[in-house]
């Protein structure tokens, strides 16, 4: 029986072109051609009587270093894989190959992984080029990052300092920005953060750190001095104070102002006392407390009618047997990313805008004398007034999702 | 160049024709030799006993120190690697190419892939794949991660 064993250890096959010893070297012609296994055998069995298997790895070049260029017919084994060897020729090409596709990496053997042990002259140009395009592939995402960086550090530069302009007014912007070109770290670092801050004041994420910040930032200014109308710093140290109270609070400033537009209170006295209440105990009344709970689909309390202006306890409104519907989104943080930046940095558009509106009232320009004083109850109002709306927008809603507010007629035609 | 690809195809070619693996048969190889079509008869006792497929190879003239195209034409087999544009999900024809594997092997390991295979399913990204893949699948940056099928 043929045997391929006893014909790989006799003959050795190239695993690159498939060309066994017995047959052409790589130099030669391809055209002549055994076309059966029993020719092949046969000039094998010539090849073994000639001697020419133990003669040739003498011959192999690849033993003396000295010469580099090899003639076609030599074969090498570059590693220990039994039966992969190739000729010296093949090979090369193959390591060409890999040098193109994989620069710089180490070529192997693709069943052994043995690193070949390559004998070539120093590629010192090769090795450079190798090592800078391989530094450069390393360094593409730190430099990406750090010119994203950059970008964005000098983007929210310039945003700082037009919020500046636009809330604080020309003369005042001027005295600011123009520190007589001693730019020290409230520029380097004060001015990048204002959109940073912006974005941060319309999250929750930075409640703790905002109502101390300002006194952070200006702790480098002399003391602050308490005048009517309150100094730019004075009224940015109140700012975050404000807007915490009003957040914390859990809006009961709008609601209150609601219950004074709509005109829901029974009598004069409990507004007195809403109101007292509020800016006494920093606080709200039960009634209030059970409508804000109402909020929240997960606790049935009952409604004081009389206050929130629902008809109806929650659980009888509800069909048996049916879900309650969802209730509608309540006014709070932003609900997407472009939301919260649009907002956020429009900002200082807005109360600029503002700013100038009331600016044009004389009594109130004689009241609140400085441009950013006048922007920054402009945007007060504006927010307030936003908010406002959209919460008595909510409570609208929630109170049709509840089923009240909205009847279907009987047909009567 | 295309000394070591004629002489490598012509090799394989003539072995394929002498004594065919099993399940495997060259239909047509074109005169350069440059394109392919193979034949492959799905193992008895698999799920897809019966049938038969074609693959055709491209050759690029690296070959074989550049792997072949391969691709199902006709009716590709219904087979979670396999996407219904007859591109194949298989590392050996991509980047795990080596120039010590030859189209009869390349044949073998998708028999052998279509035998292991329980389910007939196509891959869940076909749509998607299918839609956007390029002519070769060679184009395509594949992601290799389930050894099972």
């Amino acid at each position: 029986m043929y045997s391929i064993e006893a014909e790989r250890i006799e003959a050795r096959t190239c695993w690159i072109c498939l060309e066994s010893e017995s047959e052409d070297t790589p130099r030669d012609n391809p055209e002549p051609r055994r076309s059966s296994r029993v020719g092949r055998m046969s000039s094998l069995s010539i090849a073994a009587i000639l001697g020419n298997s133990n003669s040739t790895p003498s011959a192999s070049p690849l033993s003396a270093p000295s010469s580099r260029t090899t003639d076609a017919s030599a074969w090498v084994h570059p590693c220990r894989c039994l039966g992969l060897d190739a000729h010296h020729l093949c090979l090369l090409r193959f390591v060409a190959e890999r040098r193109t596709t994989h620069p710089g990496d180490p070529v192997k053997c693709p069943v052994c992984l043995y690193v070949y042990d390559i004998d070539e002259e120093a590629d010192w140009l090769g090795a450079v080029l190798a090592f800078g395009d391989r530094a450069t592939r390393s360094l593409v995402p730190y430099a990406t990052f750090t010119a994203i960086s950059a970008t964005v550090y000098i983007m929210s530069t310039a945003y700082g300092a037009y919020a500046i302009v636009a809330t604080c007014g020309p003369q005042l912007a001027d005295s600011i920005l123009s520190d007589d070109g001693m730019w020290g770290s409230r520029t380097w670092i004060g001015m990048p953060m204002i959109p940073i801050a912006l974005i941060a004041s319309r999250l929750d994420i930075a409640d703790n750190v905002l109502p101390v910040l300002p006194f952070l930032i200006l702790s480098n200014q002399q003391p602050i001095s308490i005048t009517l109308p309150p100094s730019p710093t004075v009224t940015l140290c109140f700012l975050p104070w404000a807007r915490q109270a009003i957040r914390k609070q859990d809006l009961v400033v709008y609601r209150v102002l609601i219950y004074f537009a709509t005109w829901q209170f029974n009598n004069n006295r409990a507004i007195y006392k809403e109101i007292w209440r509020l800016v006494y105990h920093f606080t709200i009344s039960k009634s209030l407390t059970a409508a804000s709970t109402t909020l929240h689909p997960n606790t049935d309390t009952t409604i004081n009618t009389a206050v929130v202006g629902e008809q109806q306890p929650i659980a009888n409104a509800q069909p048996q047997g049916f879900p309650p519907p969802a209730p509608p989104r309540r006014p709070g943080p932003p609900s997407s990313l472009p939301r919260l930046l649009m907002g956020a940095l429009l900002l200082p558009a807005i109360a600029s805008f503002a700013g100038t509106v009331l600016g044009a009232v004389p009594f109130l320009r004689s009241k609140l004398p400085s441009v950013f004083l006048r922007s920054t109850v402009g945007a007060g109002l504006v927010i307030l007034g936003r908010d406002i709306i959209l919460y008595w927008d909510f409570v609208r809603r929630r109170k049709r999702a509840m089923g009240n507010g909205r009847r279907i007629r009987d047909f009567t035609g | 160049m295309s000394n070591i690809f004629l002489k490598r195809l012509t090799k394989e070619l003539r072995d394929m024709k002498a004594n065919p693996p099993a399940g495997i048969s060259i239909e047509n190889a074109d005169d350069n030799l440059n394109k392919w079509t193979v034949k492959l008869d799905a193992a008895e006792g698999t799920i897809y006993a019966g049938e038969s497929f074609q693959l055709r190879f491209t050759f690029g003239n690296k070959y074989p120190l550049e792997s072949p195209e391969v691709v199902f034409i006709g009716k590709p087999p219904v087979h979670p690697h396999i996407y219904s544009n007859g591109h194949i999900c298989l590392s050996i024809l991509y980047d795990q190419w080596s120039p010590a594997l030859t189209v009869s092997a390349v044949c073998l390991s998708i028999l052998s892939m279509l035998s292991s295979c329980a389910l007939k399913e196509l891959p869940p990204d076909n749509a998607s794949y299918v839609l956007r893949a390029g002519a070769s699948p060679k184009n395509t940056t594949w992601a290799f991660h389930d050894d099972t099928v």
